[in-house]
């Protein structure tokens, strides 16, 4: 038994030094960095160890609580429609239906999921332009004439748009495996008992479903918390930092900037507020891992 | 005496000749050992990271040539101009070696000349056995500013861009137009001198030609994103005679000099326009790619951006023929921002690339190479000064005039390493104010605050 053992860890020994050093190392030099400052495109900048300066500058930053606000609406407003159309759409398709059709709408919604996040961007770029962007056109015929992105007031629900347009499919995409894959049993003696198809949803599918929407939910806000690719490509987090998430910050200063110190500290934060979130998340949903 | 004189003369001519003869003779004797050197470099592969402009599309198209020439193979790696800069910042903290040369713009030529990561050309130049690349003569200010540091050649430039106006002629000389402006103004209907006549064309040009009550035609086209924002307060700005020790945005011992009226009033002029409607539909989301995409439509009467751009309205059908330019218009005085993209070797390469980096420099900078490729479908812009000036150069590329003026009295963008976040700090500041969030007063000094700390963070003030 024993000799099994050290094989297993021999057998794993590999993967875990990948992970030790893809994952663990860079996290624990991060942390590093973060009580630094430390510039390596410019070295004659000093460097040195700042101790809990980089953090002291952040929280006293108006600039980092307004990412942070703008990060919590967007990760909330956003997640929130995504669980909702997802749970919708998952609910249409989920009756056993077994037309062709259904497989071919079904990959056709999934579409926008495989798109990289900077091809999302560019693609909105395109059609949200004033002059040939062919949907701002076409809402400015039907009366709404916004600059989309290129206003303070309606950058963030742009942006908040287009991610549920992107990531809907991917709620939808677990919570219809979750409703496929629900014992057909419980809702045929509720059927007999003479529920009511609510009352069936209420009491039956979503307390069924609770595993699987928390794990949607979780894997969507945990995502939703970087994003960063898709509104660099729109707005850089403008106008006037109106889209300036905590994902952007973290670039701005560490790779246009380069104050490595400053955005490791931001990024530090940034993972501290995701698994406090993440925590108190599974608390309140009383989820078992 | 008059046989001293004849034997005089004759030898003047003799010397002269002489003199012509030797240094045919040294250039040819030059290119010759260049092509000796060459062949000795056969099968080197070059690697430039580079961004894809017209200028690049039109040295692509030559490089076979040199390829054929001397058996050294060129690639161009082509990356958006922020991934370019990213990667050459990578490169050199890592002093890796995956390109040859780079080409980067003067917005970051400063940080990336002091990560000392550019290989000195001197030597080179200095080599009998190779081309002499010749940096004086490229176009005025273009490589004065990023191609020196610490008294050596770092850099020659490449895509060189001075601040400029397009105005439409056929619109600003329509009799109409002109007697209805002067009715309106009380002066003539001519491209802008000063500041405050633009303000008066762009309200007055400002219009909605389809009769739905909401305007379709606009003053001026310009971006306002982070970064163009900087432009277009800098062109105001900069109009102004200079703030202290002839500058604008720091002083000579680095404390922040542009919190002040005259700032202040620069920043209100594009808040004023903005207000007025003057500036055509999406101005906060126009960014460098997509700055006189409206003027390219045929929607707006004048434009103000890099000279470069202008390179894209002249292929235009819509527009091609029908922009005027005019340097950039001013408070006090006619200043123009001058910046320059270069051509840098890796200092990490190894000197075998080095060598064929710096003939293919020569080969591409060449001043022949360099009036076929102005004069090639690409228009690239020349750089060197004796094609600039060329007539013919001129009539192609219309937009010269106007930027030869603009380098002779151009101010390079401020030349210290944090200009990035100077950029950007006021980009936001500009924004701020033209949405209303602040005054212009108060965007103005929360910029000059922010940009103090960072330099304080930079230990300048240490």
């Amino acid at each position: 038994m024993l000799k099994d053992k050290k094989a297993y860890i021999l057998f794993l020994l590999p993967m875990l030094l990948i992970f030790a050093f893809v994952t663990i190392y860079p996290l624990f030099y991060e942390l590093y960095l973060s009580f630094r400052q430390y510039n390596p495109t410019r070295p004659w900048y000093p460097s040195e160890w700042v101790g809990m300066r980089n953090y002291l500058e952040i929280i006293t930053d108006p600039d980092f609580w307004n990412s942070l606000r703008i990060t919590l609406v967007f990760v909330v407003v956003a997640v929130t429609i995504e669980f909702f159309l997802g749970l919708g759409i998952a609910l249409l398709f989920g009756k056993d239906d077994k037309s062709r059709s259904k497989y071919a709408v079904r990959t056709l919604i999934m579409g926008s999921m495989v798109l990289p996040p900077v091809s999302v961007g560019m693609l909105w770029r395109y059609l949200l332009n004033d002059s040939f962007g062919a949907l701002a056109v076409w809402l400015k015929n039907i009366g709404l004439n916004f600059a989309w992105y290129g206003s303070v007031h309606t950058a963030l629900p742009t942006m908040i748009f287009i991610d549920v347009w992107q990531w809907t499919p991917f709620v939808f995409l677990i919570l219809l495996a979750g409703i496929v894959s629900l014992p057909s049993d419980v809702y045929e003696a509720a059927q007999i008992d003479g529920a009511s198809k609510w009352r069936m949803f209420i009491k039956l599918t979503l307390p069924l479903l609770r595993p699987v929407i928390i794990i949607a939910i979780l894997l969507r806000m945990l995502e939703a918390f970087k994003i960063f690719d898709m509104i660099w490509v729109l707005t850089r987090g403008g106008p006037v930092r109106a889209t300036e998430v905590i994902g952007v910050r973290v670039y701005l200063q560490g790779f246009k900037f380069f104050n490595q110190g400053y955005s490791a500290a931001l990024a530090i934060m940034l993972l501290a507020v995701s698994i406090g979130l993440t925590i108190a998340f599974i608390r309140i949903s009383k989820f078992e891992i | 005496m008059r046989k001293y004189k004849i034997l005089l003369i004759v030898i003047s001519v003799l010397l002269v000749a002489g003199m012509l003869y030797a240094k045919g003779d040294k250039e040819e004797k030059r290119g010759k050992k260049a092509k000796e050197e060459a062949v000795s470099l056969e099968g080197v592969h070059l690697k430039i990271c580079s961004i894809d402009y017209p200028n690049t599309r039109a040295e692509i198209e030559i490089k076979h040539e040199f390829e054929e020439e001397t058996g050294i193979t060129v690639e161009y790696i082509y990356f958006p101009w922020e991934g370019a800069h990213e990667k050459i910042k990578m490169e050199m903290a890592t002093q890796g070696t995956s390109y040859d040369l780079f080409q980067y713009d003067s917005f970051l030529a400063i940080p990336l000349r002091m990560m000392d990561g550019f290989a000195p050309m001197d030597s080179y130049i200095e080599d009998p056995n190779l081309p002499d690349i010749d940096p004086e003569s490229f176009v005025d200010n273009t490589w004065i500013h990023w191609g020196l540091y610490k008294d050596e050649v770092i850099s020659v430039p490449t895509l060189h861009s001075v601040r400029l106006w397009g105005y439409r002629k056929d619109l600003f000389d329509d009799p109409a137009e002109k007697a209805n402006f002067k009715k309106e103004y009380g002066y003539e209907l001519a491209p802008p001198e000063t500041w405050d006549q633009v303000a008066d064309i762009a309200k007055f040009f400002t219009r909605d030609t389809d009769g739905d009550g909401k305007d379709d035609f606009w003053g001026i086209c310009d971006g306002f994103t982070i970064g163009p924002a900087w432009d277009m307060f800098a062109d105001t700005y900069l109009t102004f005679n200079p703030i202290k020790d002839g500058k604008y945005w720091v002083d000579n011992d680095y404390n922040v000099i542009f919190d002040n009226d005259k700032a202040v009033k620069a920043l209100q002029f594009w808040v004023d326009m903005a207000d007025a409607g003057a500036l055509a539909e999406g101005w906060l989301k126009r960014d460098w790619g997509s700055i006189r995409d409206v003027f390219d439509e045929g929607k707006t009467a004048m434009a103000g951006c890099w000279h470069d751009e202008f390179q894209y309205s002249e292929t235009n059908p819509i527009v091609m023929g029908k922009v005027g330019y005019i340097k950039v218009p001013k408070y006090d005085v006619h200043h123009s921002q001058v910046s320059c993209q270069q051509y840098s070797i890796n200092k990490y390469a190894s000197e075998e690339h080095k060598k064929a980096a710096y003939l293919y420099l020569s080969f591409i900078k060449d001043p022949a190479n360099d009036l076929r490729m102005a004069m090639s479908q690409h228009k690239k812009m020349p750089d060197r000064m004796v094609n600039m000036t060329n007539p013919e150069v001129g009539e192609y590329q219309p937009y010269t005039a106007g930027a030869i003026q603009g380098f002779q009295t151009g101010i390079p963008i401020p030349l210290f390493p944090e200009f990035e976040e100077l950029y950007t700090e006021l980009s936001i500041a500009v924004q701020s104010a033209m949405v209303h969030e602040k005054t212009a007063e108060q965007a103005i000094h929360d910029a000059a605050e922010a940009f103090t700390k960072v330099m304080e963070k930079a230990g300048y003030y240490k």
